[in-house]
């Protein structure tokens, strides 16, 4: 599912002190069917509040224009990779998935978490509270609860920050998997630029706050090998640092 | 395995130690002031063998249960309430400071004055002094409620039954069983200040009547009873709750 974000000025007003923050200005962008799209900023440059904006989590004050509203429909159309794995600790691993999964959609059946599970090699941590398996392990059953709905896009906020490269690279590969098989649109918080090269087809450079596009950037390197030291990725990566050293500062 | 086997042989140890210095007390006391346990077990016999400690203790339990429903749940309800809704909290904030301030004799003679001496005026003294407590600790259980898991269940919009069920009860369980816990051991107090102001039966009563005759036995031996039933309620209801909801702990 394609759509377009358009975002004149997102205020956020402090009820102690009355003052306003210009958090996102004079946003306008385009996102194609089944695109993955990468966005890349300093920290508090607003790129979560524009995730929650887009997921419907913060009011949207008539900014956000997009070709299917998710509020409108019934069907969630959307799935969301929140920053921390957000897995409810007193449910199982299936029961968080089984805690989203929408029993009026069309496509209701419950062994669909199994076989996602399984596919994710969750198969033999179904019953496992959250506490009892690993870090990443966690991210990948936050993934198969976002994707439990078959969802048209996928939110993802720095899905994979704070693990080992080993664990990140297992998982870029199962989320690319699973987008080989159902094409998905997917947009891509990270503060790492070699990730966003390596996974995305497109990168959104955003500028300090209030955060608006500085550079809209189409990405040319070969996925495979799937890893972060992947020649192709670095090659890439020191040519954009080198043109623009302050991109990554939301300067270009 | 072991941990257990050992925490069990001190909870007997401790309790053989309670009986051992009563005894020894008994020894040094008046007999008439500090009947020695094994006297106090007789009587305990002698009322059961009358049946009048199983209706006695059966009329209070009832009291006892009753007004815990209705304060718990009138308490959770206002608590959560007051918790999630800020004009709400502040609106109710003042009534609350009254209840848990005024004292518990006071509320029990009001509500004899103006109800009568009934079962309806007994149950609702009881219940009106654990409403606060109950109240206060459900509102701080609904402020700790995390915002991050009801985001979850806001994008997904799920149903509100599930919303309840697996998102908002569950972050409430151990404010509910500490409220549950700390009212039951004050419930059963205060219903018996109301049976020996206004009741013509239940262990309140009882121990009213033995005061009068200055009974000790009998009134330790009601005491010791009631003391027994509430420890069982603890460990056949509320630790086995208290162990399936912590579970994934």
């Amino acid at each position: 599912m394609g759509f377009e974000i358009k975002i004149k000025e997102k205020i956020f007003y402090n009820r102690h002190d009355k003052n306003k923050t210009s958090v996102l200005k004079n946003i306008d962008i385009k996102i194609k069917s089944n695109e993955f799209v990468c966005i890349v900023g300093p920290s508090g440059c607003g790129k979560t509040t524009l995730m929650n904006m887009i997921g419907g989590l913060i009011d949207q004050e008539n900014q956000v224009i997009q070709s299917t509203s998710r509020h409108n429909e019934k069907v969630n159309n959307f799935g969301y990779v929140f920053q921390t794995s957000r897995l409810l600790p007193w449910l199982t691993v299936k029961e968080n998935v089984e805690l989203v999964y929408n029993v009026d959609s069309a496509n209701f059946n419950p062994d669909n978490i199994h076989s996602l599970l399984e596919s994710f090699g969750l198969k033999d941590f179904l019953n496992f509270y959250p506490k009892a398996i690993s870090g990443g392990m966690r991210r990948k059953v936050a993934l198969a609860r976002a994707l439990i709905n078959n969802p048209k896009v996928l939110l993802m906020d720095e899905p994979f920050v704070s693990l080992d490269q080993p664990t990140s690279e297992n998982l870029y590969d199962v989320l690319l998997s699973y987008r080989k098989k159902n094409p998905i649109t997917v947009i891509f918080i990270t503060h790492m630029l070699k990730e966003a090269i390596l996974l995305g087809d497109r990168i959104l450079f955003f500028s300090k706050k209030p955060g608006t596009v500085v550079f809209d950037y189409k990405v040319k390197s070969i996925r495979k090998p799937l890893t972060l030291d992947n020649k192709s990725v670095d090659s890439e990566y020191k040519k954009l640092k080198s043109k623009y050293p302050q991109l990554l500062e939301g300067l270009i | 395995m072991g941990s257990f086997k050992s925490n069990a042989i001190l909870r007997i140890a401790s309790v053989a130690l309670f009986f051992l210095i009563w005894q020894i007390s008994s020894l040094f006391i008046n007999i008439e002031l500090l009947p020695s346990p094994e006297k106090v077990f007789f009587k305990i016999i002698e009322e059961a063998k009358t049946n009048e400690l199983f209706f006695h203790t059966f009329i209070t339990l009832k009291r006892v249960f009753m007004s815990f429903i209705i304060a718990m749940f009138i308490g959770t309800f206002f608590g959560i309430y007051m918790g999630r809704n800020e004009k709400l909290n502040v609106f109710l904030d003042d009534w609350l400071v009254l209840g848990l301030n005024v004292p518990a004799l006071v509320i029990i003679i009001l509500c004899y004055v103006w109800f009568g001496l009934n079962e309806v005026a007994a149950i609702l003294a009881v219940s009106l002094n654990k409403i606060p407590m109950v109240a206060v600790i459900m509102r701080e259980g609904a402020r700790s409620i995390e915002k991050d898991y009801v985001e979850v269940a806001k994008f997904y919009k799920i149903n509100n039954k599930k919303f309840l069920f697996k998102v908002i009860f569950p972050q409430l369980y151990p404010y509910l069983l500490s409220s549950a816990r700390s009212g039951l051991s004050l419930i059963w107090k205060i219903v018996l200040v109301v049976e020996l102001l206004g009741r013509s039966n239940g262990v309140g009563f009882k121990l009213y009547g033995f005061f009068q005759f200055f009974d000790i036995s009998g009134i330790l031996a009601y005491t010791l009873a009631f003391v027994f039933l509430i420890i069982i309620i603890e460990f056949i209801v509320v630790r086995p709750f208290e162990k399936k909801i912590s579970v994934w702990r």
